[in-house]
C-alpha cells in the first residue's frame, strides 16, 4: 500500500510505517496549531522542551527522514537552540535577573544564569514552534496543502493555485539573476572590488529581477486567461485530499497528548 | 479582499471596446488573474529577500547591539513587500496579501522563526494596508508609501516588543526599538518600496497596472 496522498506520484522509500505522509496536510496543521499559538505565550522551560521532544518523536516515527535530515534534527536543532539561548541572553536587561548567579564578566558587562536561562526559554520556544512546524512541512506538498485548503476550507481556487504557481517562480528567479549578472557583466558594469561596489552591484540586480518577474506573471496570467482559469465558480481536480476519519483521529489524538504535555509540565513546575 | 469568478478586465478584452460597466467603482478593486499572479511573485521574489535579510540579520544586529534597541533599524527589511504590493496592485488587500506571502515563503525556505514569521507578516501587512484604506486607495503617492511603511513599522514595533526577548529589556530601550522599528518601516520599506515602484513603472513593466500607466502619463507630461 502507498502512504502518499499523490496516487500519480509517490515519494520513493515512503511506506505504510511513515503514516504521517498519507494524512491530510490539514489534519497535519490543526493538530499542533493551538500548541503553536500557546507557545508563543509561554515563558518557561519545560513546555517548549515538551512539545521539542514530542515534535521530533513523531515526525522520526512518522516521516521518512533521510539520514542527513534525522542528524540535523537531533543533533543540529539542539546545537542552533543553544547558541541562540546564548545570544538571547545577552539582550536580557540584567537588572531584572542580577539576584541570580553570575557566569561570567567582561568589563562592566555581567552575564547571569537568570539571563541564560531566558535566552533559553525563548530560544526553546523557537526550537518548539520549528520542530512542530516540520510535522506537516516534513511530510506534505504545496499542491496537496492547497488542493485540501481548495476542497475542504473552501478557500478560492483562483488565490489557491495562482499562490502555487507563483512558488514555482523560485527557481525561475535564479534563472533570471543568472542572466542579469551575464548580461552587466557583458556590459562591463562591475563596479570594481570591495563590499561596498558587491553591495551595488546587488542593488542593481533589483529593479531588472522584478521587472523580469512581472513579465513572467504577465505571462502566466495571460495563459491562464486564455485557458479560462477562474471562469466557473468550481473546478475539478486531479486527485482528491481526503479528509478521513485517519485524520480526524490524528488531530484529536494530538490535543489530547498536547495537553495532557501542558499539564504534566504545569504540575512539575 | 474581494474576489470574483468573472474576467472581463482580462488580456483578451484589450482589443474590443469596453463593455458597459454597471458599477465602476466596485469593479475598480476587483482582482484580476494578472493581479493575483503579480501580487504572488512580488510576495514570492520579497519572501526570498526576507530569507537572505534574515541571514544578515544575526551579524548586523550583534554591530547594532552596542545600544539596545537600535536593532529595530533592521527590521524595515521584512516589511517592504507589504508596502511594495500596495503600490504595485493598488486594489484592497494586496498589502497584507502580498506580505503574507512572502512571510510564508520566507518561512517555507527556513527562519529561525518559523511558524511565527507568518503572524508577524499578517500582522505587518495589516499595518500598511490600513494606511492605504484610509486614503480609500485611491493616493498613491510618496507621503502615502511613508506613512504606510510606518505603520507596518509600528505593527512589528509593537509585535517585538511585546512578544519577542526584547520584551524583557527595560522601557527605555523598548522605545528606542519601537522609535527605530517606525523609522526603518518608513525609510526601508515606505521611501525604497517607493523609488522601486518608479524604476519598475519607468521601464513599462507595470503597463497592465493603473500604478504604471499613471506614472508613465506623468513622466510623458513632464518630458
Amino acid at each position: 500500500m502507498s502512504a502518499a496522498l499523490d496516487p500519480y506520484s509517490t515519494r520513493p522509500g515512503v511506506t505504510a510505517r511513515h503514516f504521517l505522509h498519507a494524512l491530510n496536510p490539514l489534519a497535519k496543521i490543526a493538530g499542533p496549531l493551538p500548541f503553536m499559538v500557546y507557545l508563543l505565550f509561554v515563558r518557561d522551560i519545560a513546555t517548549p522542551l515538551a512539545f521539542a521532544c514530542l515534535a521530533l518523536l513523531l515526525v522520526t516515527v512518522g516521516a521518512r527522514l533521510t539520514p542527513r535530515l534525522g542528524i540535523a534534527l537531533w543533533l543540529g536543532l539542539p546545537l542552533v537552540v543553544g547558541v541562540l539561548s546564548l545570544s538571547f541572553g545577552l539582550w536580557t536587561d540584567a537588572s531584572r535577573v542580577d539576584h541570580t548567579p553570575l557566569l561570567f564578566q567582561l568589563g562592566d558587562y555581567r552575564f547571569f544564569l537568570g539571563a541564560w536561562l531566558i535566552g533559553l526559554a525563548t530560544a526553546l520556544r523557537l526550537g518548539a514552534l520549528l520542530s512542530l512546524a516540520l510535522i506537516a512541512g516534513l511530510t506534505m506538498t504545496g499542491p496537496d496543502l492547497v488542493r485540501a485548503l481548495v476542497q475542504h476550507l473552501h478557500v478560492p481556487y483562483r488565490i489557491g493555485y495562482t499562490a502555487l504557481a507563483a512558488y514555482r517562480f523560485v527557481p525561475r528567479f535564479r534563472h533570471e539573476l543568472d542572466g542579469i549578472r551575464h548580461a552587466h557583466r557583458v556590459r562591463g558594469i562591475a563596479g570594481g572590488r570591495g563590499p561596498l561596489a558587491a553591495l551595488r552591484r546587488y542593488l542593481g540586480y533589483i529593479v531588472p529581477l522584478l521587472v523580469g518577474a512581472i513579465r513572467h506573471a504577465e505571462r502566466v496570467a495571460l495563459a491562464m486567461d486564455s485557458r479560462a482559469f477562474g471562469a466557473f465558480e468550481t473546478r475539478t481536480e486531479r486527485y482528491l485530499v481526503p479528509l478521513r476519519a485517519r485524520d480526524w483521529i490524528f488531530a484529536a489524538a494530538f490535543w489530547v497528548i498536547g495537553a495532557s504535555v501542558i499539564v504534566g509540565t504545569a504540575r512539575l513546575g | 479582499m474581494h474576489f470574483t469568478s468573472t474576467e472581463s478586465n482580462s488580456s483578451l478584452d484589450a482589443g474590443r471596446a469596453p463593455l458597459p460597466d454597471r458599477n465602476p467603482v466596485q469593479r475598480s478593486s476587483r482582482w484580476r488573474v494578472v493581479d493575483i499572479v503579480t501580487a504572488s511573485v512580488l510576495g514570492v521574489a520579497a519572501g526570498v529577500i526576507f530569507w537572505a535579510w534574515g541571514l544578515a540579520w544575526g551579524p548586523l544586529s550583534t554591530a547594532l547591539a552596542f545600544t539596545p534597541g537600535l536593532g529595530g533599524l533592521l527590521a524595515g527589511g521584512w516589511l517592504f513587500a507589504g508596502v511594495l504590493g500596495g503600490l504595485v496592485i493598488r486594489k484592497p488587500g494586496a498589502a497584507i496579501y502580498t506580505e503574507v506571502v512572502a512571510a510564508a515563503v520566507s518561512a517555507l525556505i527556513g527562519t529561525v522563526w518559523g511558524f511565527e514569521t507568518l503572524i508577524w507578516g499578517l500582522i505587518q501587512g495589516v499595518g500598511a494596508e490600513i494606511i492605504f484604506a484610509l486614503f480609500f486607495y485611491r493616493s498613491f503617492r510618496l507621503w502615502v508609501a511613508l506613512l504606510a511603511g510606518a505603520g507596518a513599522g509600528v505593527a512589528v514595533g509593537f509585535l517585538d516588543t511585546t512578544f519577542t526577548s526584547y520584551a524583557a529589556l527595560d522601557a527605555g530601550a523598548k522605545l528606542t526599538y519601537f522609535v527605530s522599528a517606525v523609522v526603518s518601516g518608513t525609510v526601508l520599506a515606505g521611501l525604497l518600496s517607493w523609488f522601486a515602484v518608479r524604476g519598475l513603472a519607468a521601464t513599462g513593466a507595470l503597463s497592465r497596472f493603473a500604478s504604471g500607466n499613471q506614472t508613465r502619463a506623468r513622466a510623458r507630461r513632464a518630458g
